[in-house]
């Protein structure tokens, strides 16, 4: 009986080796070495800009992390950037609304959230309603969310996490009411409706990049040149692979395929 | 204590889990198996945690009278119905598909169908000619809905499906795999940091 299932050693073998380089670039990034700077995002730049203008005004910020579950990456990423948001709109007086499509993820959120006003010092502020399941339903999250937009005067939408269908449902309306947007997704299909209907858009990699790029942590960024680093073997696989498959060579793609 | 040993279930449950995707060995797969249980079972306790949020807020509404506060009376008395008729009768029972497949299916597929009016407004917006880039997908997504459409096949000749196709397969296929692959060793790292307890927003914290 084979350990390994078939097809799969070769995948299994890159994915040890990337998680091994990211790994030690941590740890060369917790012993005080040197790390490279990492470019501006401007999507993560904006979110202090969202939420200042919500405070001008008085209005709401509307926070949604994706309909995805806990057991999703781009949820757990989500997670993250709510610490960040809470914790500002908490520092600033910000009414934050938080709706959640998943239960777990709703009372990951609702301690999140809560500790992020801890954290400030005003535990008291903390409104335990406004951190809201809606439904399981997406589409009834979809509405749910829809209603609250309209009815408590949100004026910055923080769209960030795993969308589908709904994701232009939210930007749309978001856009309708004259919300400063911020989204991001790693769903290649909803991001074109990012891009079209909100102020700014995290692309893919970059809702994963937000929690070192917010905190500036060494650790973190450590884990982010590690990324870059699979990102650059990655293309160099492709590229031999286009080469070879060009010059009719299969070589590389069966032991891919292992 | 109350650190470490979130951290170590975490670790445990999070191996088993991404190395049942490699490992074949059937003790392994069992392991996964009953992991994955215990994920079901977990989040199934969470429900509970749902229902009292939603029961809380809108009930609030209901008894200040708030604006709208009869949309709220609605939901609670909805969902107290659909619960209580699945536990009495079942999911399986006519009585709860009808009211599943004419209630919730169509108030779902009308939420849907609002979408078409969406596509459209985000599109006018995103169509605006302003910069050379806006010109460009102007340009791409006339070629592709003349393609897609039979009229524009019918009328300007067969060159506008083939360059639709080749649109769609090549410009797009490859900035969509290359998006894919930034987020996928994205999603990798992003797990590893949480299987080694690198980021930890998930145990309720701000991650810091």
């Amino acid at each position: 009986m084979t350990l390994i299932k078939p097809g799969l050693v070769a995948t299994l073998v890159l994915e040890l080796a990337f998680c091994i380089s990211v790994v030690m670039l941590i740890t060369r990034a917790r012993k005080g070495l040197k790390v490279p700077t990492i470019r501006k995002v401007a999507g993560l730049d904006a979110l202090d800009e969202a939420i200042g203008r919500a405070t001008e005004m008085g209005a709401t910020v509307h926070y949604s992390p994706g309909i995805g579950a806990v057991d999703n990456a781009q949820t757990l990423a989500a997670m993250s950037i709510l610490g960040y948001v809470a914790k500002t709109c908490a520092k600033y007086d910000t009414r934050l609304i938080q709706t959640n499509r998943n239960n777990v993820v709703y009372s990951i959120a609702e301690e999140i959230v809560k500790q992020a006003y801890a954290e400030v010092g005003k535990s008291d502020a903390f409104n335990p309603d406004d951190v809201r399941f809606l439904s399981e339903d997406q589409f009834g999250y979809a509405s749910g969310c829809v209603g609250i937009m309209h009815r408590e005067k949100v004026r910055a939408n923080i769209l960030i996490g795993a969308f589908w269908a709904e994701s232009l449902i939210f930007a749309e309306v978001g856009a309708q009411i004259g919300s400063i947007q911020i989204a991001g997704t790693a769903n290649t299909h909803q991001i074109p409706f990012f891009i079209a209907a909100c102020d700014y858009a995290l692309l893919g990699e970059e809702i994963y990049a937000a929690s070192a790029y917010l905190t500036r942590e060494p650790v973190l960024m450590g884990c982010l040149i590690g990324q870059d680093w699979g990102k650059m073997a990655g293309v160099l696989l492709v590229v031999v692979g286009a080469v070879m498959a060009t010059m009719k060579n299969n070589a590389l793609r069966d032991l891919l395929n292992k | 204590m109350r650190k470490e040993l979130p951290l170590a279930i975490t670790f445990i449950s999070g191996i088993i889990v991404v190395l049942a995707n490699f490992l074949a060995p059937t003790w392994f797969v069992e392991a996964n198996k009953e992991v994955t249980l215990w994920f079901q079972i977990t989040s199934a306790l969470f429900c509970a945690l749902g229902v009292v949020n939603l029961t809380r807020i809108h009930s609030k509404r209901v008894s200040q009278q708030r604006e709208g506060w009869i949309f709220s009376a609605l939901i609670i008395a909805s969902m107290f119905l659909f619960m209580g008729i699945s536990l009495v009768v079942g999911q399986q029972h006519q009585l709860y598909k009808n009211m599943y497949n004419n209630m919730n299916v169509p108030l779902n597929a009308t939420m849907y169908s609002i979408l078409v009016f969406y596509i459209a407004s985000a599109a006018y917006r995103a169509f605006r000619v302003r910069t050379f880039e806006a010109t460009i997908l102007l340009v791409a997504a006339a070629i592709v809905m003349l393609g897609k459409a039979p009229i524009g096949e019918a009328v300007l000749g067969s060159w506008v499906a083939e360059w639709t196709t080749w649109i769609l397969d090549i410009p797009n296929t490859a900035g969509m795999r290359g998006i894919q692959l930034g987020a996928t060793l994205g999603g990798i790292a992003m797990a590893l940091r949480v299987l080694i307890g690198i980021e930890r927003a998930h145990f309720g914290g701000t991650g810091e």
